[in-house]
């Protein structure tokens, strides 16, 4: 079994340590990716979330020792969150290390910044996300699931653990909330 | 509220999807019962899900959904002291009205707003640098910004003067204006866009409708408007319906330079806006534009911006031929001529002027709006015109080169891009380096006539390497991809190339096919180098940077600035690496040279003194960096001064380092001497206040918590405030941490435990910094007897630094040393004997002791 695969049996037997230990995996993985996906598009070139993270999937994830339904969606858990993490990263641009005085810059232009209104989609709703989760965290959690990691709501709504009419009800309640925080409006109306 | 917003989403999820539109109100007044406030709450939640369309549907990273977005401001609003009466212009980002000043003056004002819904982070960014930018300029001719600010709703506006007045080309004709006049005025539109340009703002979209002129008693006045507004809302020029000063909508290419008719919006600088004062000045003296409007128009839009791009537009005397009988009376009336003579005006001289500036490269348009002022008002005052009619060969030449160029655009974007970029930014650089030099030589011909002939046989030697480069990388590279079979990507029938994949070809091209020419190899492969560092394909340039170097130093020598230069490059790539050993070696060549040749005072010499010390730093060598650091330090103190930049930035160094060293009591001196001088907030110019960890850790070290306390409670106010910052959550993951571990050395564990974990939350993965706050939030978990929680992160802490590129810096060591005993105490405190002895023996044969 590789080290993923490992992890996700140990998730299945209910390891508390076990959760730790996949998202920087995945996080690594899909970053290398994510880079090399990157760097072979033409500049401007955005990410598509979904066909990352099924590609991680298969790379890392021996399907041979074929962990359930739950064990994969521990995986797409991780995964969206990984995603939502790279694709705010890229969206925000370059990351330095020290500078200063008449030093060395050990920095350097990042040529894959991206000023698309993609990037301004995407940490506008991760902003929103934010307030959202405060009202109704299932809702939060499908959009996660589904921007972030690309499932579709029937595989978030077992990955939840709750019926698909609930997760399409909360869905819909999350789409309303995040139109209307795009749009300006105050629904609390303060 | 709260309990109210909760109930609105009870009610619509239960009712989501079961109802039609209709029956809303019914049912909402069944369940809301007289409520009227959760009822409107309710409906408008089911009628933004009804007009959700495919909101949201696609994931990330897909195209942005299209959404109405209602305009909340319509004249009558007040915003601010600002009272709207009109809207006169709508762009993709943003809205213009017509506004009322009410306080201090009464006067009307143009008033510019994001739309709602637009107002993204980035945009309200962008929006607000550039009115910044704008309010910069002070120019009699350029509309000038008042005010700006923010609605409540948090969407930046500004305030500019409201001009009214008429496009320069109408007012031209309307006057009847003669073309020495039309020239006048020209100049006038010239030194404005100059001015802009000093400021560093380029206007992007000039053209008649953004040029007004106005009469102020008898003169006229020509004001140009809307500066950047292109680069503000981030709108592509070709998509774009732009408002004029009342109500007009304009979308053209008619003004637009071939860089910018380009697939790309990098490439645009001040030469762009030089080329459309080209296209203005035509139009003033012909009434047409270089391109014919309809034939654009019906073009479509790749073959718009072919013809753009490529077609060469008649000259304006030429232009009059083309023109009907009745449209060049009336041309003619306008200006007070007889159609005869139009062609004779513009004939010779002021075809050449015009032409220039319309040059599709822009390398040989007027370099700037002020030399092509110059040329003008030389035109006025019968002097003759710097621009001067194309010979033969030069239009032989330009039909080479167009014709190269469209095998570019055809397919080879990617490298048509680093052909662009690459090289003709060296080659400029090197040829105005080496023009300079030769211009400094001839100068003390008298003296040393010698070196002067060397300095322009380089000249002339460089000239020659710029063009083998260009051969290489234009023709036979670019040649040779336009035939060969690629894995590139096709798009519409095209072939597009990634800038990997032709930086790929290009280094495996190379080979010894220069081994006469070492020169033209080097520059080649710096190109290739810097190509790759772009794309942070660090282990690639390598070999690339190593062969310019080592070709540069056998043939140039270290007294060459691109030798040095690229040495420098080489050593912090080596840095980035974790090959000290290599990096400080080039660094202790470089600074032994300029010291030897410039002196040991010189900047160039105590940059590269800072930049020795700083590889030494990196590599751990403290007590290698802290002299040279001290050295340089006295140096800028007493040639820059104590508050030049250039001292703080070492003073600053040299506090870290002597903190890293556990010279505390020196360290903490020189920090607050540091604070004292360094006046103002100390933020860096991209808002962040990265400095403060590294005094904070310092503090921490010499157990001065109560003094790190203040300023990191403070940062962490700051960051949470400034939403919208680049750095915010960096920022503030990283005071959090700090405070985190200010709190855990002080035993205050349930104080840090949420401090840490927010600060794991918000950190990257992946960075260093990441995992030492795992292992703080190990360490505040382990204080608190958690053994089970804590063991994970501080493993997991452990050796997320231990893979850090940086692992040999000192304050990392620091830290690992810390958590590697930590985890001693957990294995100890848990009776794992074993455990606890195999991590003792790790922390023995570590290379530092415990942080104090």
């Amino acid at each position: 079994m590789n080290e993923v695969t490992q992890i996700l049996s140990g998730i299945e037997a209910g390891d508390p340590h076990a959760a730790a230990q996949l998202l920087p995996l995945v996080y690594d993985e899909l970053r290398k990716l994510a880079a090399q996906k990157l760097a072979q598009e033409k500049p401007g070139q955005t990410l598509q979330a979904t066909a990352l993270v099924h590609e991680a999937f298969v790379r890392l994830v021996n399907t041979d020792d074929a962990p359930h339904w739950n064990s994969r969606g521990h995986f797409f858990a991780a995964a969206a969150e990984a995603m939502r993490r790279i694709l705010i990263e890229i969206a925000r641009g370059k990351q330095c290390l020290k500078r200063g005085g008449d030093r060395q810059r050990i920095d350097v232009e990042d040529p894959r910044l991206c000023y698309t209104s993609e990037a301004e989609e995407i940490l506008a709703i991760d902003d929103a996300l934010e307030k959202l989760a405060t009202e109704d965290a299932l809702a939060a959690q499908l959009v996660k699931l589904r921007y972030f990691g690309g499932l579709s709501v029937e595989d978030a709504a077992q990955l939840a653990g709750v019926p698909r009419s609930t997760a399409y009800q909360h869905w819909a309640y999350a789409r309303a909330f995040l139109r209307s925080c795009f749009l300006g409006e105050d629904l609390a109306g303060s | 509220m709260s309990a109210n917003i909760e109930k609105a989403r009870e009610i619509f999820v239960a009712a989501v999807g079961k109802l039609a539109p209709e029956e809303w109100d019914t049912y909402l007044a069944e369940v809301c019962a007289g409520d009227v406030e959760l009822s409107r709450r309710v409906k408008r939640l089911l009628q933004l899900d009804a007009g959700a369309g495919s909101f949201l549907e696609s994931p990330a990273a897909a195209a942005f959904a299209t959404v109405d977005h209602p305009v909340h401001e319509r004249p009558g609003t007040v915003i601010g002291s600002y009272k709207l009466l009109e809207e006169i212009g709508e762009g993709g980002m943003g809205l213009v009205f017509v506004a009322e000043q009410q306080q201090p003056v009464k006067r009307r004002v143009a008033l510019k707003i994001i739309k709602p819904g637009m107002d993204s982070r980035q945009v309200i960014a962008r929006f607000e640098a550039e009115r910044q930018a704008l309010a910069m300029m002070d120019h009699p001719n350029i509309a000038k910004v008042h005010d700006g600010g923010a609605t409540p709703e948090g969407r930046p506006y500004f305030v500019m003067e409201l001009v009214k007045g008429t496009p320069i080309t109408e007012y031209c004709d309307r006057h009847r204006l003669t073309n020495r006049q039309r020239l006048e005025l020209f100049l006038d539109v010239c030194h404005a866009v100059q001015h802009a340009h000093q400021k560093g703002i380029i206007h992007r979209d000039l053209k008649p409708s953004n040029v007004l002129v106005s009469h102020h008693d008898v003169r006229a006045v020509v004001k140009v408007i809307d500066f950047g507004v292109a680069k503000a809302t981030g709108q592509q020029l070709t998509d774009r319906s732009i408002y004029t000063g009342f109500a007009q909508m304009i979308g053209t290419p008619l003004y637009m330079s071939p860089e910018q008719a380009g697939l790309s919006d990098l490439d645009v600088d001040t030469r762009s806006d030089v080329y459309s004062l080209g296209v203005l000045l035509y139009e003033l003296l012909t009434s047409t534009t270089p391109f014919d409007n309809e034939t654009l128009k019906k073009a479509g839009y790749d073959e718009m911006r072919r013809i753009i791009r490529e077609d060469e537009p008649p000259k304006p005397s030429t232009r009059f031929y083309t023109l009907a009988v009745r449209a060049l009376s009336t041309i003619a009336d306008n200006r007070g001529a007889t159609p005869g003579i139009l062609s004779t005006q513009v004939r010779g001289e002021l075809d050449w002027i015009v032409m220039k500036a319309l040059e599709k490269d822009r390398d040989r348009r007027y370099e700037s709006a002020s030399a092509l002022a110059a040329d003008v008002q030389r035109y006025l005052n019968d002097e003759a015109v710097a621009a001067c009619p194309p010979s033969s060969a030069y239009r032989l030449r330009k039909y080479v080169r167009r014709n190269q160029r469209a095998l570019v655009t055809a397919g080879v974007i990617a490298s048509a891009l680093i052909a662009a970029t690459v090289v003709s930014t060296w080659q400029a650089v090197v040829a105005r380096d080496a023009l300079g030099q030769a211009e400094t030589a001839r100068k003390d011909a008298e003296a040393d006539r010698d070196r002067a002939e060397a300095a322009e046989s380089r000249a002339a030697t460089e000239a020659a390497i710029a063009r083998a480069v260009n051969a290489f990388l234009q023709e036979d590279l670019i040649g040779q991809m336009a035939g060969a079979p690629m894995s590139g990507r096709e798009i519409e029938g095209k072939r597009y190339v990634t800038v990997k994949e032709a930086l790929d070809r290009a280094a495996s091209r190379i080979g010894d096919r220069f081994r006469d020419q070492p020169l033209v190899e080097a520059a080649i492969r710096a190109s290739v180098a810097i190509g790759y560092r772009k794309l942070y394909e660090f282990q690639l340039a390598l070999p690339h940077f190593e062969r310019a170097v080592a070709l540069r130093k056998a043939h140039l020598g270290l007294d060459y600035p691109d030798t040095r230069d690229i040495m420098g490059r080489l050593a912090e790539d080596y840095t980035r690496l974790g090959r000290h050993a290599e990096a400080i070696e080039l660094g202790q060549q470089l600074l032994e040279n300029r010291r030897a040749v410039l002196g040991p005072d010189h900047r160039e010499t105590r940059a590269r003194s800072a930049a020795l010390a700083s590889s030494y730093e990196y590599s751990g060598h403290l007590e290698k960096s802290v002299p040279l650091w001290e050295q340089v330090l006295e140096q800028n103190r007493t040639l820059d001064g104590e508050t030049h930049p250039s001292t703080l930035g070492v003073m600053f160094d040299l506090a870290w380092n002597y903190g890293m060293m556990g010279r505390l009591e020196e360290s903490l001196a020189l920090f607050e001497k540091y604070y004292t001088l360094r006046k103002g907030p100390v933020v860096s110019e991209d808002g962040s206040n990265w400095e403060l960890g590294w005094f904070v850790q310092v503090c921490q070290w010499a157990g001065k918590f109560d003094r790190a306390d203040r300023p990191l409670r403070e940062a962490i106010a700051k960051a949470r405030k400034d939403k919208g910052s680049v750095n915010e959550r960096n920022d503030l993951a990283n005071h959090l941490g700090y405070l985190a571990v200010n709190l855990l050395l002080q035993g205050r564990y349930d104080e840090a435990e949420p401090l840490a974990r927010e600060a794991v939350a918000k950190s990257q993965i992946g960075d260093a910094k990441h995992y030492y706050w795992v292992s703080a939030l190990g360490a505040v978990l382990l204080g608190q007897q958690k053994y089970a929680e804590s063991e994970p992160l501080l493993l997991q802490g452990y050796k997320g630094m231990e893979q850090d590129g940086l692992a040999d810096h000192v304050a990392m060591r620091k830290r690992m040393t810390e958590v590697a005993g930590r985890i001693v105490r957990l294995y100890e405190l848990t009776n794992q004997t074993e455990k606890a002895r195999v991590w003792r023996e790790k922390l023995k044969s570590a290379p530092h002791s415990g942080p104090r």
